[in-house]
């Protein structure tokens, strides 16, 4: 279901905005971003709990059971960047998959609520009015409804970037829907998985945390480029009045 | 040619990739099922399916 929707969204906006990038490469850039996705996901899932992995190694349902979409983002995120740079391919690629995989993680996460307890997504106990039970009479912060609702307002944000960027003299260039997708998500996520009850690996944070904390690293001089682009557009605007 | 060899590849890869991706959940669906090992040489063929694609890709790509 999730593919599917992120499959539509993709060929809807395709329609809407246009792909600058030739077919060839696209295939290319795609086929990276499956590969690096699907080996991220199981890998980082094998570095959440160290010790558990150590003590299943020997057991092929553990190894190959679990996944992580942080793993997967980041992977994906890697293969391509190898893949362009090994085939000279230097202009950005990755806009038009910004809101479908917004909306094809926020239909996930409705997977991942509804499993409960077994998907191992859910929050630390609370006492707060919207704590949900999944089954153990233990009350519990829905982080999975936080993701969705995060990501339902981060999508419709990135709808109007990547509308923008089709236009001149805007704070966005080719490639920042993405970019800011990415960020968005790391950031929400390095943040989010403090109220998760799972292992620390290393100075208190996850494993997914520390994954957070590289690729807000990689993306940080683009940050700092809006934030100057910004000001400098506000400054423009002022001036204007 | 090259787009041919592209989608096709692309096609093999997509397909290992949700193969993989099908076998964990079947794992934690059924994990006392059986065929733990076979499923698990399937999981690493599938993986070696993903990574011979890209390789391919990346020179075909490189080549034309």
């Amino acid at each position: 279901m999730a593919y599917a929707v992120a499959l539509c969204a993709y060929l809807v906006l395709r329609r809407r905005f246009g792909d600058n990038i030739a077919a060839p490469t696209r295939w290319a850039v795609v086929a990276g971003a499956v590969a690096g996705g699907a080996i991220g996901a199981k890998l980082l899932f094998l570095f959440e709990d160290p010790q558990l992995t150590i003590h299943n190694l020997h057991n092929p349902a553990y190894l190959t059971g679990g996944k992580t979409i942080v793993g997967a983002l980041a992977f994906g995120l890697l293969f391509v960047e190898l893949l362009k740079k090994y085939i000279g391919v230097g202009r950005s690629t990755g806009d038009l998959y910004a809101i479908p995989l917004c909306l094809g993680i926020a239909v996930g996460r409705i997977g991942c609520f509804l499993t409960g307890l077994p998907d191992n997504t859910y929050g630390t106990p609370t006492s707060l009015p919207w704590g949900v039970d999944f089954g153990d009479g233990i009350t519990r912060h829905p982080t999975q409804l936080y993701e969705i609702a995060f990501l339902l307002v981060l999508a419709s944000a990135l709808y109007f970037v990547t509308r923008s960027i089709t236009r001149e003299n805007t704070v966005f260039k080719l490639g920042d829907a993405f970019k800011l997708f990415m960020v968005a998500y790391m950031a929400f996520r390095l943040l989010c998985d403090f109220i998760k009850p799972y292992p620390k690996v290393f100075l208190g944070l996850r494993a997914i945390q520390w994954v957070c904390l590289l690729v807000l690293l990689y993306y940080f001089s683009d940050v700092v480029r809006w934030l100057q682009a910004l000001r400098a557009h506000r400054r423009l605007s002022w001036r204007q009045i | 040619m090259k787009i041919v060899f592209t989608i096709v590849l692309a096609l093999v890869v997509m397909v290992a990739a949700l193969v993989l991706l099908a076998l964990s959940s079947c794992m934690v669906s059924f994990p006392t099922h059986d065929n733990l090992i076979d499923l698990g040489v399937l999981a690493l063929c599938s993986l070696g399916v993903i990574i011979g694609g890209i390789f391919l890709i990346a020179r075909i790509h490189r080549e034309y």
